[in-house]
């Protein structure tokens, strides 16, 4: 389970403006993302602080599970978050989450360009 | 590659995807779930569909962990079946999972002559023993996903109570007589 460790490069600096937040890469945690338990172990490794852009460009397996535990902690500790680069059949999943949540106005999913 | 095998006589076949496997961590979930992409994608089978089988999959083995109070964990289990009739092909994938655990009825405090009823309130969303409303989510998801698209089946068998549903036969439940002692949840889609 290395992922973890490689935490302090996976968070850096997002755009290099420090005001902008930080960003995060989901590949670099894994394709398949089943759990609550993985979802807290990635959440705890977030900033509290500032705003944060999550990129989840390769990611093919989202549990709804998971994707509750992760948004709910996520928004928890960044009040501005955007969820960038889902596959289609992940952004729906996505969104739901988001709006049982009721998470709408503080997390964004960015359209695929 | 394997292939499912042609037969002329149209018999069903079977290629296993996900072999039996026992479970009882969220990390042995999160080793199943991490073998599904590459299982799927060397024989030709989609995205959306290894998604959708992940959620099946994950979400009925993370209520096995979490609720079913099993000695010895759960059993899942995924693979690819066809049918063929009058030269007609439809490919089919089959998730099983099940545990002998406490069952459902006991994991929401009620008796196990209300086995029935206990499945109907679990496949409502947000029906959850943990007391968090934010849990209770996974049968309740399962339930969407085949009701959602055509061709999808899912049943869950608990003690004596006994649960189906899909696009096609929407919900249905009945009382039988033969006692499944845990949970068994199983869905079948069309690839």
């Amino acid at each position: 389970m290395p992922n973890i460790v490689h935490t302090c490069n996976i968070l850096s600096d997002y755009d290099s403006k420090a005001e902008r937040g930080h960003s995060m890469r989901m590949i670099d945690f894994g394709r398949s993302f089943a759990t609550r338990e993985k979802a807290k172990r990635i959440a705890k490794e977030v900033p509290e602080r500032g705003s944060l852009v999550i990129d989840f460009g390769d990611v093919v397996v989202l549990s709804p599970s998971f994707a509750d535990e992760f948004i709910g902690r996520i928004a928890a500790a960044s009040q501005d978050v955007t969820l960038e680069h889902l596959a289609p059949e992940l952004e729906e999943l996505m969104a739901r989450t988001v709006e049982r949540r009721g998470l709408s106005t503080q997390v964004r999913i960015a359209a695929l360009a | 590659m394997h292939d499912l095998d042609e037969d002329p006589r149209g018999v069903r076949r079977i290629l296993p995807l996900l072999t039996v496997r026992s479970f009882r961590s969220e990390t042995d979930v999160e080793r199943m779930a991490d073998e599904l992409p590459d299982l799927f994608f060397d024989h030709g089978l989609s995205k959306s569909l290894v998604q959708d089988t992940a959620t099946v999959l994950a979400e009925a083995a993370n209520n096995v962990v979490q609720h079913a109070g099993s000695a010895v964990g759960g059993f899942a289990v995924v693979q690819q079946r066809y049918m063929q009739s009058q030269g007609l092909r439809t490919d089919y994938i089959e998730i099983a999972v099940a545990d002998p655990g406490r069952g459902i009825a006991e994991s929401l405090g009620r008796e196990p002559a209300d086995a029935e009823a206990a499945i109907i309130d679990a496949v409502k969303e947000g029906t959850t023993s943990t007391g968090d409303r934010h849990r209770g989510i996974g049968l309740h998801e399962l339930s969407d996903l085949v009701e959602g698209s055509p061709g999808r089946l899912l049943e869950i068998h608990s003690d004596h109570g006994f649960y189906q549903t899909g696009q096609s036969i929407g919900p249905d439940s009945m009382t039988v007589a033969n006692r499944f002692r845990g949970t068994a949840v199983t869905v079948v889609m069309v690839a």
